[in-house]
């Protein structure tokens, strides 16, 4: 049997790295079915922990936007959970087909847009729009399905700043001029991030972005470049201008000019490439089956071998779906050092008390962000 | 299978024949060997995904559609080719591979790396270190010499040895750039 943690997520397998620690795959007990999990060990929570409680604290119900489900904390980790995207990042995409069709491309600008609409109207800045952080569902050779992730940048419009640091967050390359000038995060630099990665999908690399703002702060709106329909370029523009006033004023609107070009565009070309979009992380481990880890009992696993994967019932009540400030955040706190035990010894504990703190941290986190929010 | 897929595998691998020289699944399997890799290990150095390269290699899918793949493919061959010559060691070969994985915008999948916007200063680096491995095997007075004797028999090797051996880097870039296409 694989690892459990808190009780309830057993550990199936790594299914990558995240922006704070490792994402595996675990069969969430509670609600009966796998979802992903980023893990952070407590020992890496003095720099990290401010990412993954923005993370997680976040709730966004939207079919383009992945946003964490539950969250739980162990002796000396943390994780938090949300749904397992099969299909890799558009990087993975360009990876494999290089410079994508540009009606393909407006397929998936217009679901981060309309991801980006929501978070918005949530009152949030994503802050780290990138390839990497765009996400697919394993469609195949169907309509593709992004889902926007990782928050670990996202901050409150407006929000105090729980940091006395002056550093810009995000990832280089895909910054808008005035996050690089280290102004208060805001709308349009997702805006911003939104056009270079359009120009990534269509050029299959990565725009040179302080090169793009020179040339639009030296002559203007400059020439569709050699991959770009000029329809399209009209709508990246507005979205490339190094003043963000000049952007479009939001997401929708951006949307809502990118719907009205995508007629405009060339039909697609008899000899395109088909595109597929796979599955990237594969089949369940021997042992794993799609209802849970199969032939045993979780509550007795030296019982008969060919027992059938009879589903188990959930060993703890589940989290709170949204623990909201200190006083019912306090539960999960409880739930991590009572709850009971996988039967492989846990990693060796470094410290209880450190643990108590990083959840107590964590719920005050989120209380401030709920304030916040209010 | 059935009579209707294995009649489009065929053609994949005819047309990876015409395009690559050879089919897929034959050419990326001697990689695998010459290099030591394995399937897995071949898709990251070429920043393609596993299912990808298998599609590729099965014959399910004709065309590497992406030219920075098909670059990094070639780089890769002429490695191979080094490594069975024994021009370059198995220690250098990991070295050049990582090399290789990092070229022309493969680094997309890592976010946390920079890339040349354009592919033309990888072709200069990837020119570049054919040119210092030649002259670090012979001078090039003896390259010139070696060029004299294949001469006869096999001038697009002489060509080869004379160009990356002795010549200059603009006419070597330009010798690499004309085997692409």
């Amino acid at each position: 049997m694989g690892e459990v943690f808190a009780g309830r997520y057993e550990l199936v397998d790594p299914i990558g790295r995240g922006g704070v620690g490792e994402v595996w795959r675990v069969w969430d007990r509670a609600r009966r079915r796998y979802a992903a999990a980023k893990v952070l060990k407590q020992s890496h929570a003095h720099t990290l922990l401010l990412r993954f409680v923005r993370e997680q604290a976040l709730r966004i119900d939207h079919p383009h936007v992945l946003a964490p489900v539950s969250w739980a904390a162990d002796d000396d980790r943390v994780l938090f959970t949300m749904d397992v995207v099969y299909g890799g990042s558009v990087a993975h995409l360009i990876g494999d087909y290089g410079p994508l069709p540009p009606r393909f491309v407006c397929v998936l600008l217009d679901q981060l847009l309309d991801a980006l609409t929501a978070v918005h109207a949530e009152g949030v800045v994503h802050r780290d729009i990138k390839p990497a952080n765009l996400l697919l569902e394993a469609t195949g050779t169907g309509p593709p399905h992004l889902r926007l992730s990782d928050f670990g940048c996202a901050m409150r419009k407006g929000e105090p700043r729980l940091t006395e640091t002056n550093y810009v967050m995000g990832t280089p390359g895909y910054f808008a001029p005035e996050q690089m000038a280290g102004e208060e995060p805001d709308f349009p630099a997702d805006l911003f991030a939104v056009g270079l990665v359009a120009l990534y999908l269509l050029a299959g690399r990565k725009p040179d972005a302080e090169a793009l703002v020179a040339r639009f702060l030296a002559d203007g709106v400059p020439p569709p470049p050699d991959e770009v329909p000029a329809a399209l370029w009209d709508v990246l523009a507005r979205l490339l201008a190094p003043d963000p006033v000049l952007r479009f004023r939001g997401a929708a609107e951006a949307r809502a000019a990118l719907a009205a070009a995508v007629p405009l565009l060339p039909p697609p070309a008899a000899g395109d490439e088909r595109i597929e979009v796979f599955d990237q992380i594969g089949p369940l481990p021997p042992g794993f089956g799609p209802e849970g880890p199969q032939g045993r009992d979780v509550r007795a696993p030296h019982g008969p071998l060919g027992a059938p994967p009879r589903p188990v019932p959930p060993p703890m009540p589940p989290t709170p779906p949204r623990p909201v400030g200190p006083p019912l955040a306090a539960p999960p706190a409880g739930q991590a050092r009572h709850a009971p035990r996988s039967r492989r010894p846990p990693p060796p504990k470094r410290s209880t008390a450190a643990a108590v703190l990083v959840v107590a941290l964590l719920c005050l986190a989120v209380g401030f962000w709920a304030l916040s929010a209010a | 299978m059935d009579a209707a897929q294995q009649e489009a595998t065929a053609r994949a691998r005819e047309l990876q024949r015409s395009w690559y020289g050879e089919p897929l699944g034959a050419l990326f399997r001697r990689l695998i060997d010459d290099l030591g890799l394995n399937q897995a290990r071949l898709a990251s150095v070429l920043g393609l995904s596993a299912p990808m390269l298998s599609q590729l290699m099965s014959g399910q899918r004709a065309k590497i559609g992406n030219p920075a793949v098909v670059q990094r493919v070639q780089a890769l061959q002429e490695l191979s080719h080094q490594v069975a010559d024994g021009s370059v060691s198995a220690a250098e070969a990991a070295e050049r591979m990582e090399e290789v994985k990092r070229s022309s915008g493969g680094s997309v999948l890592n976010s946390t790396q920079t890339t040349a916007s354009s592919g033309a200063p990888t072709v200069k680096r990837v020119v570049r270190e054919i040119q210092s491995l030649l002259r670090s095997v012979a001078a090039a007075g003896d390259i010139i010499d070696a060029a004299g004797t294949l001469a006869p028999t096999h001038p697009e090797l002489a060509e080869f040895l004379r160009v990356y051996g002795a010549g200059r880097t603009a006419e070597a870039v330009a010798h690499y750039e004309a085997h692409q296409s």
